[in-house]
């Protein structure tokens, strides 16, 4: 009977979920002109989530929900460094923009990704790099001229 | 005494030159019109034919950009925040005096400088081509007697005001029953026998008049419509209802006056170019122009209008 | 001389319509809309044709990102992904696009035969459908979501609900109450589901499979042998057959599209097959692929039906349609079929043409796009990180949605790391408004009576394919769980 404790951690979102929007249904009104009203339906969906996260959290404390694998630290970091650089860009895109900032998030990403001892190992170093800044500027051109130039989407 | 001469020449012919520069200065890039509703709509429409004329008159292309959302509320604080410089205009509807009043919405016409009306559509009373009503009086008389189902788009939008209006000033007794993605599936919906009655404009009930689905009894407008000669107004039927949508070109508030000017210049030759007016009549959209200073004062009035009706409702 | 400039400008339009359509956050309308001003220097015959052929191309080419990549290029290629992209993580890419040519062929071919013979009779059909139907008709949609998560039933249906409620944000659209907008003027009209989409699909696959970076490499893509025999092609027949008609259907119906048709043509084909191989589906399956290709495709002839008969748009693309026929002053209706019959018969034979088009292109196109696969990882997940912003910053030149899609992106991957499938999520999102707005509005319209639904046939039959299609899941889930029970036992006797 092992605690599933990630599967756990997700039924509990759930159920605070559903339970905030039963919360804000519940103000709005029940019913207009003789019909139900926009309070309805979130509360249906409110309190199905509540009961469903229920079931959940009960199958992940028992063990018996069916679940993926384990992932290891380091393979989790490479998700959250995608996340972070990500983030950053959104945070910054309008400041500076998008032609001089996408090909730094391209080269960012890229170094977080890459297993930096087999390049190490194999002595590529100099290759890799270069790699990365020529597709950091191809993948900024060729969006840029697809999607500004050619479907005229102002790019910040 | 030559010396002096040449620099006063040096000097008008510089001044000359900047004048003429700063003349021709605008404009210079394409401008951006924004339309605030979606792509391939009535007011989509309009923005397209309007921007292709008014290209003609200032020389650079005018590109029509859809921001749509929240009625027409993004596009037109989109506009509303932007650069005054001039390379930024907004086609506005009527929404722009009735989000304010009916939703509650921030923008107001007040928040753009006004360019020119361009177009005004008389909503129309239109009901399904079997039903049994063949006069306004007929749609009367029997919503006096049951309660009738209306078809309105979504509350405090354009044709849902008409509905409201109707009912006001008719007294025909109503459930309103709201389609938000506008007058085309309200109209479906018409055809189809789940709404009795549906008022919105011409333009939009084109199709449907033509292909024989849905006839007009009555419109809500000043005089009889010039593509329907044949149909009465409300008013000659005995029923002061008028009640159109229409649409405009505004700028930012603090647009500069000598841009404004030409962009005012603009609007008017487009709206009034032979092509133009053909497709408006083709597609059974109004015709109507308004200078600035006219379409502030009517947006004015239209405001208090609806304030009013808004107390009554 | 003048046939072969539509000629050519119909294969443009082929050309072009898959490649906007294989990039998410271009989509159909986006092309059209962009084209309609260019139209205006053009003949009639010649934009219609161009943009029609746009249309087929684009309904095609979302199925590629979505088998490629696990974004789907268009929202109608959602239901490509759910077996598109299984078979190509298993190396089976360009198998998969070929299918999805192929069927998209069919069920665009079927769909046109349908419109030249039974259009007007559809189309009056059609307007039976009132807010019961659509009501009825997304609950048996819905009912797709039990199936799909056929695994794992509690976590599937809070998913499921998941979506709906992000359905729900927005101006709730019969009483004009604000609904979970916070205030946010970009929330109002709801949330915006290319944005969301982009972001459950993309970028969380892209994140679960930053973690596998480390592993082995990719499975390689067989992308020699890529071009499909006979054989191939009758394979999928009956199902793309069906999937066309069924496309046709939905797509006659004013205001549903390529979504709602290819999952219904999903889910019928999926209930159809034997027992065996009903589990295979979701994991790539060829006739998953089949039926939901088809589906969509189908919905282009379909479409059409409302348009010209009365000026109705039957999805988002004929409305723009709709407005460049205004344009160039040809109204739907009777006149359009009376007076101008040569006209619609050239643009008849075009949509032929870009059928066929589009099923050379694009299985000549697909081993091309399938090697974009053999690029490394570390190369490929930053340009499709780069592609899923750009996309969702393009549907409307906004921020906000960018941060969404990001936000969707961490939840998508935080609910697929712990074993919850966002599928049913997003055809919670698609279905929802449709589902809660039509059974209110029934309501207002019957004055409150429930009886509407049942009274009503379309609205009947529907229903009662809704229950026999929940019934039919539940049995198969209790099928499973005892099998799956059995099994376990035997393991443990055997142990």
């Amino acid at each position: 009977m092992k605690v599933q404790s990630d599967l756990l951690f997700t039924a509990i979102s759930t159920l605070v979920l559903g339970i905030v929007i039963s919360f804000h249904a519940s103000k709005m009104p029940w019913s207009c002109s003789g019909i139900p009203g926009p309070a309805v339906f979130p509360l249906i969906i409110g309190v199905a989530l509540i009961l469903l996260s229920v079931a959940n959290i009960v199958l992940s404390l028992t063990g018996r929900s069916a679940s993926p694998g384990k992932t290891s630290a380091k393979e989790r970091f490479k998700a959250l460094w995608i996340i972070g650089v990500s983030v950053a860009y959104f945070l910054l895109l309008k400041p500076i923009g998008f032609v001089v900032l996408t090909p730094i998030y391209v080269i960012c990403l890229i170094a977080g990704l890459i297993d930096w001892v087999t390049v190490r190992q194999e002595k590529v170093g100099a290759k890799v790099v270069v790699e990365m800044i020529l597709l950091g500027g191809a993948v900024t051109a060729a969006v840029f001229l697809v999607f500004a130039k050619v479907f005229l989407v102002s790019l910040p | 005494m030559r010396h002096k001469r040449c620099l006063v020449i040096l000097v008008v012919s510089v001044l000359v030159l900047a004048a003429s520069l700063v003349g021709h200065a605008y404009p210079q890039r394409p401008i951006t019109l924004v339309c605030p509703y979606g792509v391939g709509g009535g007011t989509d429409i309009v923005a397209r034919v309007l921007a292709r004329h008014m290209e003609e008159s200032l020389g650079v292309p005018v590109v029509v950009e859809n921001k749509v959302g929240a009625g027409g509320a993004v596009g037109f604080s989109y506009t509303a925040q932007a650069n005054p410089d001039g390379y930024n205009i907004v086609l506005v509807a009527l929404p722009i005096v009735t989000l304010p009043v009916f939703q509650d919405v921030k923008i107001t016409h007040n928040d753009l400088r006004p360019i020119g009306l361009v177009n005004g559509d008389a909503a129309a009373i239109i009901v399904r081509a079997n039903s049994p009503w063949q006069t306004l009086e007929d749609l009367i008389e029997a919503g006096h007697s049951r309660q009738l189902r209306i078809g309105t788009t979504s509350p405090g939008a354009a044709w849902w005001i008409g509905a409201q209006i109707l009912k006001q000033q008719t007294g025909i007794q109503g459930v309103d029953i709201p389609y938000a993605a506008g007058a085309a599936p309200m109209l479906t919906a018409l055809a189809g026998g789940e709404i009795e009655v549906a008022t919105c404009s011409a333009a939009e009930a084109t199709s449907m008049l033509e292909s024989g689905e849905v006839r007009i009894l009555a419109v809500m407008s000043e005089e009889r419509l010039p593509f329907f000669p044949d149909i009465p107004t409300c008013k000659e039927e005995g029923y002061d209802v008028t009640f159109s949508t229409w649409r405009g070109i505004m700028a930012p508030k603090d647009t500069p006056d000598d841009i404004a000017a030409v962009l005012e210049e603009a609007v008017k030759e487009a709206a009034h170019t032979e092509a133009f007016r053909k497709f408006l009549y083709d597609n059974k959209y109004g015709f109507e122009y308004l200078n600035p200073k006219e379409f502030k004062d009517f947006m004015d009035a239209q405001f208090a209008i609806f304030t009013e009706i808004k107390e009554d409702l | 001389m003048y046939y072969l400039q539509i000629l050519v400008t119909i294969t443009v339009g082929v050309l072009a319509g898959i490649f906007v359509g294989s990039i998410p956050g271009l989509t159909a309308t986006m092309a059209i809309a962009l084209l309609v001003p260019m139209t205006f220097y053009m003949e009639a015959v010649n934009a219609i044709s161009l943009l029609l052929a746009i249309y087929v191309g684009a309904m095609f080419g979302g199925s590629i990102s979505a088998i490629l990549l696990g974004i789907p290029g268009t929202p109608a290629a959602t239901a490509t992904r759910i077996d598109g992209f299984p078979m190509s993580k298993q190396g089976r890419a360009g198998e998969a696009i070929n299918i999805a040519a192929m069927a998209s062929f069919v069920g665009g071919m079927v769909s046109l035969i349908i419109l030249f013979s039974v259009a007007r009779p559809l189309a009056r059909f059609s307007l039976n459908f009132q807010s019961p139907e659509y009501f009825a008709l997304a609950i048996t949609g819905l009912t797709l979501c039990i199936s799909l998560s056929s695994k794992n039933v509690t976590k599937g249906l809070v998913t499921a609900f998941l979506g709906l409620f992000l359905a729900t944000i927005g101006l709730d659209e019969l009483v004009s109450v604000e609904r979970f907008t916070f205030g946010r003027l970009d929330l109002f009209d709801g949330l915006p589901f290319i944005p969301a989409m982009i972001g459950f699909f993309g970028f969380a696959e892209l994140l679960v499979q930053a973690e596998q970076i480390m592993e082995q490499r990719r499975v390689a893509q067989k992308v020699t042998s890529v071009l499909p025999t006979w054989n191939d092609f009758k394979a999928i027949l009956g199902t793309s057959i069906r999937g066309g008609l069924i496309g046709t259907m939905v797509g006659a119906i004013p205001g549903t599209g390529g979504n709602i048709a290819a999952f219904l043509s999903y889910d019928i084909t999926r209930r159809l097959a034997e027992d065996e191989e009903k589990d295979k589906f979701g994991e790539g399956h060829p006739q998953g692929v089949a039926a939901a290709e088809s589906g969509n495709n189908g919905v282009t002839g379909g479409a059409i039906i409302p348009l010209v008969t009365f000026g109705i748009p039957g999805d988002s693309v004929t409305a723009v349609l709709l407005g460049s026929l205004l344009i160039h002053g040809l109204r739907p209706g009777k006149s359009l079929f009376e007076q101008q019959s040569s006209l619609v018969n050239l643009i008849f034979a075009g949509m032929l043409i870009s059928n066929i088009l589009m099923l050379f292109g694009g299985i000549f196109l697909s081993r091309f796009y399938a090697k974009i696969l053999s690029l490394k990882d570390q190369y490929l997940l930053p340009i499709i990180a780069v592609l899923s912003i750009v996309g969702a910053y393009s549907i409307r030149s906004s921020l906000f949605d960018v941060g969404l899609m990001l936000a969707c992106g961490v939840i998508g991957y935080l609910l697929t790391k712990t074993g919850y499938s966002t599928v049913p999520l997003v055809l919670g999102i698609i279905l929802g408004p449709t589902a809660e707005m039509n059974f209110r509005r029934a309501l207002l319209v019957s004055g409150g009576s429930l009886t509407i639904f049942f009274t009503r046939p379309i609205s009947l039959v529907l229903l009662v394919i809704a229950i026999i299609f929940l019934t039919s899941s539940i049995i198969q889930q209790s099928k499973n769980s005892a099998r799956q029970r059995k099994m376990r036992n035997q393991a443990g006797m055997a142990g």
